[in-house]
Parts: structure tokens; sequence; C-alpha cells
């Protein structure tokens, strides 16, 4: 009997060489001292990385990260409204009454695309409950409403199509219509046939803009994950659009609408102006500027000109006939003397003064990870683990916001902090 | 439910919700990044994506495969225009210290290590998933949105290309 491959291998270490046609090759690997020994030397290799990254990081430092983030994010001020209502599109939305149906089940979006929906090994399951040891308070397990494919479809996919996403695989071919796109073809005089790229006015106003599905994500070769070159702006920015008013995007967190100016529209007050008589508008201005410049560089006498000769007077420098032309050295001083300031260094002249300090408690200890906030520049410092901090500001008394790593971690105190040159250290005393 | 009060804007239960998932969801952002500082930058985006996309988040036990599904994609999104350290993984600690005499790691661990980190970001994510928080073939596949065997498939190359840089380093030394 031949040996073990590697996937065999690999799965009978993870203890996934469980079905009826693998008893053959357990009991070969049972009895082979070379598969033994390539078994072994996978589970040393599985044992070294798991020692290595049993290290968890410092923790205070992974909170202090998140609290800085969710801290960022806190400054949004929700309206009255926010919650579930955001999420009325959306079937992820747990229902109140445990008791009620759970939504049908969606389509998967392409970010999530199963192969073979039918097959049990990849239908939707429960997490085993060692992963969260956080939450094992509840006796029946919460029911699974939703996948993963809500979430990517809110994070990526973009507003909600009643298109389908294409095959896995399978490009979109040149033959693939929409329902209802109006026909683009027209035939000429010999009976040949043109495609003709529809004007805008041809397109339904209801048909979404098929540039749109730029924006959207294709399935990997591979079939690890999806292609993502760039996320659309309203993504980035942490928008959505509203599939119930076209033009309109919403606060993924706060749920406030905001309308973006069209793509093509004139600024407001801007009038219409053909562009060649802008350039040559612009071009005299160029021109007696640059005169203007010429002649003060010489600093030629009105009326003066210069004669060159030619022929038997080349040999002659040329003079001026007109005119007094004053001839200076390189030594003459300027007629007019120019007050040069001193020059100064940039840095001294832009540079913010820099206050730093301490913040203990009331007992005295110094307190790590508070986050200190300017609240005119939102210029932001945090205390490392001696307590210590250093903020620059403009100068002057501002308001500084200091937000206690400590209980809960939303707790925030503010302090008049004056920033001068030279200023003694600070210190902060949080109750 | 913790889940609920967060989607409703609760700040103080979204902390606490991702306090619980702090340290895996670290890991995932260091085998992902191979190195501390993007760990900790893939960590902030993470967490600030998440508050963000928390009223969308699956209602389930546990947020960590949620999370460890956005670390992955925004790791993905940012790879093509992110410089990578040629200092990574292979090259330092996992906690960033670089190798020194006096490290207790073993010449096995050090190897595998650099072979591990020599591996395509899925397959060192799939095979952190499984190594370091125990996923089951089916959880992972899940998680990854591929098929068991798909996983199963990459989990066996991963093994075996890190153990055939092992044996090249050995072969060396």
């Amino acid at each position: 009997m031949s040996h073990l491959s590697i996937e065999e291998l690999s799965a009978s270490l993870d203890g996934a060489l469980t079905d009826p046609d693998s008893q053959e090759r357990i009991a070969h690997l049972a009895s082979c001292v070379l598969c033994q020994e390539q078994q072994a030397r996978y589970a040393l290799h599985d044992g070294a990385l798991r020692r290595l990254f049993q290290q968890p990081p410092d923790e205070r430092v992974l909170d202090s990260l998140a609290r800085g983030v969710i801290e960022r994010l806190a400054r949004f001020t929700p309206p009255e409204n926010v919650g579930p209502a955001t999420l009325a599109q959306d079937a992820t939305a747990t229902p109140a009454d445990p008791a009620q149906p759970l939504p049908p089940a969606r389509e998967p979006s392409r970010g999530m695309l199963r192969l073979g929906t039918d097959d049990p090994a990849v239908a939707p399951l429960e997490l085993a409950p060692r992963l969260d040891t956080e939450h094992k308070s509840t006796s029946r397990p919460e029911p699974l409403v939703e996948s993963y494919d809500a979430f990517n479809d809110i994070a990526y996919a973009g507003p909600s199509s009643p298109r389908l996403p294409p095959l896995p695989g399978r490009a979109p071919e040149k033959g693939d219509r929409r329902e209802g796109s109006p026909t683009t073809k027209k035939e000429y005089r010999h009976g040949g046939v043109r495609r003709d790229t529809p004007t805008p006015t041809e397109r339904p106003r209801e048909q979404p803009d098929p540039r749109a599905d730029r924006a959207k994500a294709a399935p990997r070769a591979d079939g690890f994950g999806v292609k993502r070159a760039q996320e659309p702006a309203w993504a980035r920015l942490g928008f959505q659009p509203d599939p119930h008013e076209p033009g309109v995007y919403r606060d993924a967190l706060t749920g406030a609408a905001i309308t973006p100016p069209p793509v093509h529209g004139r600024r407001p007050g801007a009038t219409r102006r053909s562009s060649s008589r802008r350039t040559v508008v612009f071009a005299s201005l160029a021109l007696a500027a640059g005169l203007a410049a010429v002649a003060l560089a010489t600093r030629l006498p009105t009326g003066a000109h210069l004669s060159v000769g030619f022929g038997r007077d080349a040999h002659r420098a040329p003079t001026a006939t007109q005119g007094a032309i004053e001839v200076r050295s390189a030594t003459t001083p300027p007629p007019v003397d120019v007050a040069v300031p001193p020059a100064t260094p940039p840095s001294a002249a832009l540079e913010e003064p820099r206050l730093c300090g301490l913040v203990v408690d009331a007992k005295g200890r110094p307190v790590s990870g508070a986050l200190l906030t300017v609240a005119s520049t939102i210029t932001q410092a945090r205390t490392g683990a001696d307590g210590r901090f250093c903020l620059q500001a403009p100068a002057g008394t501002q308001l500084v916001e200091v937000l206690d790593p400590r209980g809960s971690g939303t707790t925030a105190h503010q302090l008049q902090l004056s920033f001068v040159p030279g200023a003694p250290e600070a210190r902060v005393v949080l109750p | 439910m913790l889940l609920h009060k967060a989607q409703r804007g609760d700040l103080a239960a979204a902390l606490e919700l991702f306090r619980a998932h702090r340290v895996p969801l670290w890991r995932a952002c260091l085998v992902l990044t191979q190195h501390p500082r993007e760990a900790e930058r893939l960590f902030e985006e993470t967490i600030e994506h998440a508050t963000r996309e928390l009223p969308g988040a699956p209602a389930q036990r546990s947020l960590l495969p949620w999370l460890a599904r956005l670390a992955r994609e925004l790791d993905a999104n940012g790879a093509a225009m992110r410089p990578r350290d040629p200092s990574g993984l292979g090259a330092d600690r996992p906690d960033g210290r670089p190798w020194d005499e006096t490290s207790s790691e073993t010449p096995v661990e050090r190897h595998a290590l650099h072979g591990f980190s020599l591996l395509e970001p899925d397959d060192r994510w799939l095979l952190a998933l499984r190594l370091l928080e125990r996923l089951s073939y089916e959880d992972i596949a899940q998680v990854a949105g591929v098929p068991a065997e798909r996983v199963a498939e990459r989990l066996a190359f991963a093994r075996d290309q890190i153990d055939r840089e092992v044996d090249a380093e050995e072969r060396a030394a």
C-alpha cells in the first residue's frame, strides 16, 4: 500500500480523517514508520508555532488601542432613531421576540460564495462553544440568525441590487444583458450591425449605472475571498447608500443623511466663459508681468536704448547713444536700501509650545493609558506606563479633555492647561 | 444581550464586546501582517470598522469569526498599498524583539516561524485559525467562506511548505 499523502497526514493530525473510506489509511499509518515520522514532523512544527504565538501582548496596550478608536468614533452624535431603524433593510436585525420566526436565508454574497449549497460541510453552523467562554451563561444556544453574508454585503458589496451575482468562476460575457435594457444595435444599409453606445437619455432612470459594477467585488480565482482593488468613496468614508432614496448616503453609525453634489455639476456662481478667452487673458497678464519684471531688473531709464554695430563697427563694444545708463560695479550698493529682516529658523517660528506633564490618581500613582485631547486642535496624546505625556498646541490656555482609562473607560475630565514656551511640567490629578 | 446594546449605540457595551476577543484578534492581526507595528494598525482599523459595522454584525454567540474575517478583508485591501517591512515575522520574534543568543526558542521554532512567514497570507491565516484558535475544519470553512475540502488542502500545503523550509535550513546548518 502506498504511503499517505500530505493531505491525509495533515487531516489525520487534526483528527479530520474520520470518513469510513479512510480506515485503511489509518491502519497504514499505525504500521508505517515513514508516515509516522512525517506526521511527527508536522506535529513538531505545529507545536513550535503554538508556543511562539501563545504569549499575548500587554493587555493594557490592546485596551488602549481599542478604546482610542472607540473614543474617536464616539464623537459622532447619534440621532434618536439610531439603532434598529438603520437596519430595517437588513435581515441581521435580531428579532425582539425569541419566538418570532427567523427571516429566510439570503442568497450568499460574492465574497462568501459556497460551492454546492447542499453540502452539509459548508452549511451554516454554530461555532463550538469553546470559542466564547465569556458568554456561557445561556443554557439554550442562541439562534444563528444570519451568516456572514449580510456583513459582507453591507461592508463591501455596495447598494442592494436585485441583480443576482454572477456564477463563480464565470466572467460576464458580452452577450449577457440585463432585463429591460434598451436595444443598442443599429443596422447599416448593407446589412451589417454596429453596436452603438447608448446615450444617457436612452437609459431608463431606474436602471442602475453599469459603471457601479466596478466598485463591486469579484471572486478570486483561488477561491479565497474576493478581489478588492479599491473601495468606493462612500464606503471609505463610512457611508452607505440609502436604497429608498437614490443619491442619498447615510452614515453607517449615526444614520445621518448627506447628499453629495453632482459629479459634473458646476460651482455655484460660476459664469460661462470659453476656455480660449480665459487663456488669452491669462497670457496677456503673464506677458505684462514679465515685461515689468525685465524693466525693473535692468533699470533702464525711459527713452534709453542700445545700438550695436555690425560690419566694420563690429569690434566696438555696444554703447548707449541716448539717455544715461549708469554703470555700476558689482560692489556698488543698491540705490534703495531694503531692510531685510534677520533670518530666523522656520521651525522656531512655526513650532507650537510643547507641554509635558504627569497624570496621577488621587493617591499620587501614575495613570497609564489616559488619553488627553486638545479641544481646539484635536491633538491627542496618551500617557505612558509612567503616566507622562507631551502635548503640542497653540500658545495660550487650551481646554484639554482627559479620558480616564480606569473603570469603564468612558469617563472624561476637562481642564485648562497653559501652553507657553518653557512652561513647567503639568500635574493632572484624576479623582 | 451585550450585542443588542452595542448595536443600539452603547459604546461601553461595544467596548466590553471587543475586549473579550482582543487577544485572539491581536494574534490574527499579527499573523496577517507579520509585524507588531502593522498588527497594531490593523487591530485599530478592525476595531474601528467593527464599531461602524456593528449594527450589521451577525447575532452569533461569538464575534471572533466575524472580527477575524473583517481583519483579513482589511489586510487584503491595504496590502497592495502598504509597503511590506522586509524584516518581518521571520526575522524577529512574534513580539517584535529580535532574536538573540539568549533567546529560549529552539532552532526548530525559529525555522518553523521562518517557514510560516514565507506562506501566503491566506495560508497563514487558515493555519493560525487551526493551530492557535483550534477551530475545526468546518468552522474555518465558515469563517473563510470556502469549502472544508479546500481548507484541508490549504492546511496540508502550508504544513508541507513549513516542513520543507525547516528541512532546508537544517541541512544548511
